[in-house]
């Protein structure tokens, strides 16, 4: 009955909003945004650029609340919106460059198992080149599959294979070597 | 290419992942929703204002495409709201030939009798104009009669209006025009509709269709003068109105 309560009222909520109803978009707001910050701060590391994107994307969603039919789940409706906004921001300031390389490897890579915290996790990804998060954090943590980056990102399939062949290789190189630091192999 | 444990555990975490924005960030989120609802606001306006414009471009168009359509027809002699003058069909006898060369009939309201006429194009400072002269022409063997001139245009209703009929100086007597006709009608083997101009052994018959000819007049006749005709006559009435107006109101 809670659950039933619950979606009900985030359907009201909703509804509310899209009326432009203030007290209702605050409340939206106030639900969804420190996710969705997080979301935005994956894509772009200055974290105050990333509160802008959010912000911006946050105003998308108001506009098309009314487009929203129900039908999945609305926080993956924000996510998706988020995400998008952080692939225009990014492209339009032109951060991103991808190499039209076709060259991907099938191979298993070692399971490593990591107590990493979130902020190792992050700087990790940081470290990575903008085509490479972009195509990893897509496909690895948004769950997009190829065919669908090669669309979002204007490439080819191949591309994005390679890309994220590419960051998962540098990825498990950089655990390895803070593996090594922290044992102090190295 | 699954995901390994390291991937599956960044997913864990980054997913879960919650970072409080700044406390001013709802503030210029709602200012920036303002502004967009002030701007909406000023839209609706706008595109009611358009709307009444192109509608009323839309009527003009359609005002000057019709008239300019109408003018078309008025310059190609159709005209879809206008009477056609057309005579009707009928036997025309020729008594003689050699002065008359083609009998039209015209049928008209009042019982005037039926007599043969000619048919001229009269010309009128250079300019052919484009009317049928109904002549009488002088019966041997009845009274004389003088059946007014009759100037009748052809495919103009203006021209139908403004048929000029100019009263004769000699008065028609209707009942012994009428008369006459009747007698000379009395032969069992002619119609009603054919003429018995005059009793004679060497009649010669003509039938002419009146269609026919006002067809092959209105052939010969020029686009552009056909046109100026048009005006003439128009003025022409518009002169006639105002005079009869003029003098009513006197």
């Amino acid at each position: 009955m809670k659950v039933i309560d619950l979606h009900s009222d985030e359907k009201n909520l909703i509804k509310e909003a899209a009326a432009n109803n203030r007290h209702a978009q605050q409340r939206l707001y106030s639900k969804h945004s420190g996710k969705m910050l997080g979301v935005c701060r994956q894509y772009i590391k200055d974290l105050h650029l990333a509160e802008d994107v959010m912000i911006t994307a946050f105003m998308k969603v108001f506009a098309n609340l009314k487009n929203f039919e129900h039908k999945g789940s609305f926080e993956g409706w924000i996510r998706r919106i988020m995400v998008n906004e952080c692939i225009s921001y990014l492209r339009v300031q032109k951060k991103v460059g991808f190499l039209e390389d076709e060259y991907y490897k099938e191979e298993s890579f070692n399971n490593i198992e990591s107590n990493l915290s979130v902020d190792d996790i992050q700087n990790l990804i940081d470290s990575l080149p903008e085509g490479y998060k972009m195509v990893f954090n897509l496909y690895c943590i948004e769950g997009y599959k190829h065919q669908e980056i090669a669309k979002m990102l204007d490439i080819s399939e191949g591309t994005s294979k390679s890309q994220l062949c590419h960051a998962r290789k540098m990825l498990q190189e950089q655990v390895n070597k803070l593996k090594n630091y922290e044992n102090g192999t190295e | 290419m699954e995901p390994n444990k390291l991937e599956q555990d960044i997913k864990k975490k980054l997913g879960a992942r919650s970072i409080t924005p700044s406390p001013m960030a709802w503030d210029r989120l709602d200012a920036m929703l303002s502004v967009a609802e002030k701007k909406e606001n000023k839209k609706k306006p706008i595109v009611m204002w358009l709307s009444m414009a192109a509608c009323f471009v839309a009527l003009l168009f359609a005002g000057i495409f019709y008239l300019n359509r109408e003018s078309s027809n008025v310059k190609n002699g159709i005209d879809d709201g206008s009477t056609v003058v057309s005579a009707p069909e009928k036997k025309v006898e020729n008594i003689t030939p050699a002065v008359i060369k083609e009998e039209v009939i015209m049928e008209t309201a009042a019982p005037i009798a039926e007599v043969p006429v000619a048919v001229t194009a009269k010309k009128r400072d250079n300019k052919v104009q484009p009317k049928v002269i109904i002549k009488s022409q002088p019966i041997p063997g009845l009274p004389q009669v003088e059946t007014p001139k009759q100037e009748v245009a052809v495919n103009t209703p203006e021209i139908e209006k403004s048929a000029n009929i100019r009263p004769s100086k000699i008065k028609v007597d209707a009942a012994a025009l009428l008369a006459s006709v009747d007698k000379a009608s009395q032969n069992p083997t002619q119609h009603t509709s054919a003429v018995a101009v005059a009793p004679g052994p060497a009649k010669k018959t003509i039938d002419v269709n009146a269609n026919t000819l006002l067809t092959s007049v209105e052939g010969e006749l020029d686009q552009s003068f056909r046109g100026k005709v048009i005006n003439s006559i128009q003025k022409n009435y518009n002169t006639v109105k105002t005079a009869v107006v003029t003098r009513n109101r006197e």
